[in-house]
């Protein structure tokens, strides 16, 4: 038996609660945690780092994007075209931004969706792990635990 | 007719009493949430902003509930219990062994699961991070300059307000609000 912790503050930890620690005593449970990332992923599968896979980016550009996120780039577009007092876009800089700014639109919908799936599976992990706990010894618990 | 209405209710009825004795039996048992506080009282605004932070927090609070230990040393720990590499903790007997095995199989394709979708995920990051430099580069610097001052503002006033006030408007008023009569 065990009982689940809800997901964190953070997406990437989420914890499941084993409620029998060692020998099955319920007054000191084992609490199960994602560890690394790195150590989650085989060599011949690590994922892609975004920093690394990107193209050199002009350093003012680089810079600006160093304070903002991508949510703050959109969000500060759509002030842009709208908040009084803004430094008004001219008509070559919407036209350019038409395509981009779908784009991100769409990425951003995808990436959300996979973030979604990717929490579920998470929670399936260390909802496996914990039953692979309840299955091992006392003996083989203790010694785990330590 | 009226036996029919009454054999209707009763089915009802006991239906409802089915549900109720889930929730406070196997609903309860089977999936407890646990709240487990991330900062306390005396944590700075925005402790948790930092790189690591949280994972660093969680794990201290969760410190508080039990025996932290990783999923990761928990498999690595199991296959040295296999090969009997754990020493002092007895071969595990063959029912065991294969209870064992069907565990750590299941551990193993979630594992494999949630690490194909974390492949496809840091790939639409990667796109995301790409898109926000193709939107940036067309903004001129003094553009770049009001977006950055102007971020919070954005967010709070000009984006999310206008959600605020649709979903505030689709409510009937209160006795507070100030269009209340």
């Amino acid at each position: 038996m065990h009982r689940r912790a809800r997901p964190l503050l953070s997406p990437w930890l989420v914890a499941v609660v084993a409620c029998t620690g060692p020998g099955g005593d319920t007054a000191a449970p084992v609490v199960l945690v994602r560890g690394e990332a790195g150590v989650l992923a085989p060599d011949r599968a690590a994922p892609p780092r975004a920093a690394e896979a990107a193209p050199p980016v002009p350093a003012e550009t680089a810079a600006f994007l160093a304070h903002a996120t991508p949510d703050d780039v959109a969000r500060g577009l759509v002030a842009l075209t709208s908040a009084p007092g803004a430094p008004a876009l001219s008509d070559p800089q919407r036209a350019a931004l038409a395509e981009p700014l779908r784009r991100a639109r769409d990425t951003r919908r995808r990436r959300d969706l996979l973030r979604s799936e990717a929490r579920a599976a998470e929670t399936a992990w260390l909802d496996a792990s914990a039953d692979l706990w309840t299955t091992l010894p006392p003996s083989a618990q203790e010694r785990l635990a330590r | 007719m009226k036996r029919a209405a009454d054999a209707t209710l009763l089915v009802l009825l006991l239906a409802a009493l089915a549900q109720v004795g889930w929730q406070l039996t196997a609903g309860r048992d089977g999936h407890a949430v646990l709240a487990v506080p991330m900062l306390r009282p005396g944590d700075a605004p925005g402790s948790l902003h930092a790189p690591g932070a949280p994972a660093r927090a969680a794990r201290a609070a969760l410190a508080t509930q039990g025996t932290v230990i990783t999923a990761e040393d928990l498999a690595r720990g199991v296959l040295a219990l296999e090969r009997g590499e754990l020493e002092g903790i007895p071969p595990l007997d063959a029912a065991t062994r294969v209870e064992v095995s069907e565990a750590l199989r299941k551990v193993n394709d979630a594992r494999e699961a949630l690490l194909a979708l974390e492949t496809k995920l840091a790939a639409e990051d990667a796109a995301l991070a790409a898109d926000a430099r193709a939107l940036a580069a067309t903004l001129t610097p003094e553009q770049r300059a009001w977006v950055l001052a102007q971020r919070d503002q954005a967010s709070v006033a000009d984006v999310e307000r206008a959600y605020w006030d649709a979903v505030l408007a689709a409510l009937p008023p209160t006795a507070s609000s100030p269009d209340a009569p």
